[in-house]
């Protein structure tokens, strides 16, 4: 069954080096000869903003909708660190525009009958953060390659089935076969037992900017995967809505591969690895398979979940000395079996308030950089997180106020202390034996949500660390929305020269503005 | 796997013009006129599919005029120019919130009594199930053995000397006819400016189905013992605008009436699941002048807040609101309107005795926007019009109102069917309105759903 393992030094992941040209010479404007462009897409927004009052096209049994998008973030931080570690060749110099990025999505469906029906979310999308003259020209800004990703692209554009699948859905059993996301848990921004699908970060950089600054679908990468759902057909009183859901990944059982974590490459913007690793992922050939059982028990709707994957992050295995293209090294992608569950209840008469309760359990991989070996240690992470809408009439008189919060601890119960002493990292960072972090969130709407503000603090008192983004969306028609907002990193620095800090990724600030034009 | 540039824009250009195109395509939409749809004539064609016990077939002619000082009468138009001649007959026979809208523009047709009867089927279970209800010490419709309700109108006469009047009343609104389960596809809800342009529009389709009171399809009156405490299963799942298409949310309604809904939210940007709390039932519904506490005029547990019997007395109301339906499957209703799309223009009709309540919540935890309701229940059809919220400081806040349209006609339609047409709210101090127009041609009473379809498995079937 493909349980075979495959080295390939793959676009898409760290090590990839990136052969740097010769900068152009261009003049002091960021815009320099695209201003053609520039005006194109202000001319085709116009056009949209002025002449439709679409909505989603319906022909009988087919439906297509859809959005045209543009992003540009504005780095407001320092300069990236991770580009200019080992090769002087890299840029350093700091960067303005960090996207600048044009997006088509289209999501036509087909339903054949009520049982039967067919779903694919199509992506176009251009990048152009590199009219920033020091983002070198040759920075491939989707570099995402894998068996079945059913995506054609170059350094600057990319064209691709984001999502494709069918549906066969009775009383009692609905499959879903295809390329698909698949979300678990009950966490906000944090992701716990969100851990099906994995992060395409070249999207958006880390995976912090969920949820407001762009959404989980664009960020998460899409598997090919089977998904089966059971609901049981008997309840009782007090016991309802009870279902299994079983996954199969087939790995390369069908044509597809396993597929990690994808990062940006060395030189990008959003480059979050140092660029001296010069590492081969080694691509895992087995299957993966999961497992959820949940319901409702009264008022309490709850989970259980186990899934046998393989680390999406990766393991750095440092293989040889360091040598003309950097520290030789592979990723590796150890097996896990994760056991989890949730627990939601709605205390609606009394606290007016949602509580959550997320658990996962591991017997984790860790990497001994020195040693090449990988060590396991049981680590649990939980979270437990409270959702109250609230009328505070000096801020919003007319609308509630969502307010959230959620405490989120990692522990290593196996032998937590020695970690440091063992010389245990993980994908580079230096974890704890506790890392706690707390999250507050607020978001409301105003003028009929046609201006809707938020909020999302992050703090991690072990470290010092700190993240803060704020935004809030203007919503001009039903076709046209405008969405502006900030990302900002602080914190005390850690001693160690890698991400474990939120401090560390003080370069990924941002100014984001995000304006689509949907139907 | 590299594409040629020149092929990638390209295919982008082809893309962005298939947008352009598909996007500048109007909607189909034609009026009732245009589509050459006779008028409506269901009961008068089928007078023996139903039942009109407990409401006169005709009142005496010049009523309206009597009960106005002579000020009032059928077939005239009550607008802004004419409204101040009218003021204390307007609000006597509406309510203070109808008046301050005529002041804004609106306009009031007066229009004959017409009688509002049931499906005969739903009649009879009314007649076989009187004197069975009661309600028990925690403010729960129970019948007389302790059962939950088991349908029918709970209370067929109400007298309004007891001092039970004003939850009976309302308990009998609860209870109304709506089929054993119904799906209404292509809701819309409009978001209306003061100058009365449309700021935003929602599409969305809405199901539900009665477990327990069912009263025509089996199994009845339960649909099983085992879910006997619920009362209903609802979804609604949002068809557009784009950003908030494949959103879904799964409620349970209970038939303990102290006890809040069950609440679940399908979110496609997140592919997730969410719990959500019922807690806040007057929270703006996705930002609209409405919420679901303002559903029906006023939809709570009825456990959690005192109804107070102000009065019984004849009141201008809004079935038979519009004199053409449709049911050309193609035809988008357009009913006429006033300050662009502000104000629906709709005919008010003669109810000779409409219960007028006063409702407040028994604690702020159970509403914290709103000091009072004052609404209505229409006693014989027990329909809820209208109702005037007030705010924590007493002054009239929203107006909500149900224009009903009336029944099928027994060739497109069930004759079973009927139901309000279009919800509506306006807010006084915002000068904003939200009206939803639920078209009748898309709408289906008696489906046969099971109780599986409303599920999680089917909200993120659909949300995708």
């Amino acid at each position: 069954m493909g349980g075979g393992r495959q080295k390939q030094k793959r676009r898409s992941t760290r090590g990839l080096i990136v052969e740097i040209k010769p900068r152009n010479v261009k003049g002091g404007s960021v815009m320099g000869g695209k201003k053609r462009t520039l005006i194109g897409l202000i001319g085709l927004f116009m056009l949209l903003v002025w002449g439709s009052s679409a909505w989603a096209i319906e022909y009988g049994n087919f439906a297509i909708s859809g959005w045209l998008r543009n992003q540009i973030a504005y780095n407001v931080g320092h300069d990236n660190p991770n580009n200019a570690i080992w090769d002087a060749k890299y840029n350093n110099d700091r960067v303005h525009l960090k996207m600048f990025r044009t997006a088509v999505q289209l999501k036509p469906q087909y339903t054949f009958t009520d049982s039967v029906s067919v779903f694919a979310r199509v992506l176009a999308a251009n990048e152009q953060a590199n009219w920033d003259d020091n983002v070198s020209d040759d920075v491939d800004f989707f570099p995402k390659s894998y068996d079945g990703d059913l995506q054609l692209s170059s350094d600057n554009w990319m064209l691709g089935v984001k999502e494709i699948y069918v549906d066969y859905d009775t009383t009692y059993f609905w499959l879903r076969l295809g390329k698909q996301q698949v979300s678990w848990g009950q966490s906000d921004g944090l992701r716990l037992l969100d851990i099906v699908n994995p992060l395409d970060k070249t999207w958006h950089g880390i995976s912090l900017n969920e949820p407001y600054l762009d959404s989980f679908d664009n960020l998460r990468e899409s598997l090919w995967m089977a998904r089966a759902t059971i609901k049981f057909p008997w309840e009782t009183e007090n016991m309802q809505d009870v279902q299994l859901e079983l996954l199969w990944l087939p790995g390369d059982f069908v044509g597809s591969q396993f597929v990690g974590h994808i990062n940006p490459v060395h030189g990008s913007p959003y480059n979050f690895e140092p660029d001296y690793f010069d590492s081969e992922d080694v691509i895992p050939g087995g299957q993966e398979w999961g497992a959820r059982l949940m319901g409702k028990y009264k008022g309490l709707e709850w989970s259980m979940n186990y899934f046998r994957h393989y680390e999406d992050d990766g393991l750095y295995r440092v293989v040889g000395p360091f040598g003309p293209t950097g520290l030789p090294a592979e990723t590796i992608h150890p097996r896990v079996d994760s056991f989890g569950g949730s627990l939601t209840y709605d205390d609606a008469a009394n606290t007016k308030a949602v509580y959550r309760m997320e658990l996962l359990y591991q017997d984790r991989p860790y990497e001994h950089l020195a040693t090449a070996d990988i060590e396991r240690r049981r680590t649990v992470r939980g979270l437990i997180g409270i959702d109250r809408p609230t009328f505070v009439p000096y801020i919003n008189p007319n609308r509630t106020v969502s307010f959230g919060v959620q405490a989120f601890v990692i522990q290593v119960i196996e032998d937590g202390s020695d970690l440091k002493e063992d010389g245990l990292t993980l994908n580079g960072s230096h974890p704890a034996e506790t890392t706690t972090m707390f999250s507050f969130s607020a978001d409301t709407g105003f003028m009929q949500d046609r201006i809707k503000p938020n909020l999302l603090y992050i703090f991690d008192p072990g470290r010092k660390g700190h993240y803060l983004q704020v935004g809030t969306e203007v919503r001009f028609s039903d076709n046209i929305l405008w969405y502006v907002g900030a990302t900002l990193y602080d914190g005390k620095h850690s001693s160690n020269a890698a991400n474990d800090n939120l401090a560390y990724f003080e370069w990924a600030d941002e100014i984001q503005s995000r304006i689509t034009f949907q139907f | 796997m590299r594409f040629k540039k020149r092929m990638m824009k390209w295919t982008v250009l082809t893309g962005i013009f298939l947008l352009l195109v598909g996007g500048t395509v109007p909607a189909f939409a034609l009026t009732d006129q245009q589509a050459r749809v006779p008028g409506y004539v269901g009961i008068e064609q089928h007078p023996d599919k139903f039942d009109f016990t407990g409401m006169p077939m005709k009142i005496p002619a010049g009523e309206v005029e009597r009960l106005s000082n002579g000020k009032i009468k059928v077939g005239m138009v009550i607008n802004k120019n004419n409204v101040d001649s009218v003021k204390n007959e307007l609000i006597k026979l509406t309510s203070p919130g109808v008046y301050n809208m005529v002041k804004k523009g609106m306009e009031m047709v007066i229009a004959d009594y017409k009688p509002w009867p049931v499906p005969k089927a739903y009649g009879a279970v009314t007649k076989a199930n009187a004197g069975k209800a009661v309600i028990s010490p925690d403010g729960n419709l129970r019948t007389k053995d302790g059962n939950w309700w088991i349908g029918g109108e709970p209370f067929f006469t109400v007298d309004e000397r007891d001092p039970q009047a004003g939850v009976k009343a309302w308990y009998n609104q609860v209870h109304v006819y709506d089929g054993d389960d119904f799906t209404h596809d292509g809701v819309n809800i409009f978001f209306i400016g003061a100058n009365g342009k449309r700021e935003r529009t929602v599409e969305m389709t809405w199901d539900r189905i009665f477990l327990t009171s069912r009263e025509i399809l089996p199994p009845k009156p339960d649909y099983d013992p085992k879910t006997k405490d619920i009362f209903f299963k609802e979804l609604v799942y949002v068809q557009a605008p784009a950003d908030l298409q494949g959103f879904g949310n799964l409620t349970y309604r209970y038939n303990d009436q102290n006890k809040m809904d069950d609440a679940f939210a399908y979110i496609p940007a997140m592919r997730r699941v969410r719990r959500l709390t019922s807690g806040q039932r007057f929270d703006a519904f996705v930002g609209s002048d409405s919420s679901i506490g303002d559903f029906r005029t006023l939809d709570v547990p009825v456990g959690r807040w005192n109804w107070k019997l102000i009065d019984v007395q004849p009141k201008l109301t809004t079935l038979f609101s519009c004199d053409y339906i449709t049911e050309n499957k193609s035809a988008q209703r357009r009913h006429p309107t006033t300050i662009g799309e502000k104000f629906p223009r709709m005919n008010w009709r003669l109810w000779p005795n409409v219960y007028v309540i006063e409702a407040t919540p028994k604690t702020k935890n159970d509403c914290g926007v709103y000091s009072k309701k004052v609404l209505w229940a229409m006693g014989g059809s027990w329909k809820s019009g209208l109702s005037d919220a007030y705010d924590q400081q007493g002054k009239l806040w929203k107006t909500t109102q149900n224009y009903f349209y009336g029944y099928g006609d027994g060739k497109v339609m069930d004759l079973l069917s009927h139901y309000e047409t279009d919800f509506y709210t306006y807010d006084h101090q915002a000068d904003h309105a939200s009206p939803w127009h639920i078209d009748l041609t898309h709408r289906k009473f008696n489906v046969g759903f099971t109780p599986e379809r409303f599920s999680t498995k089917y909200l993120q079937r659909f949300g995708h």
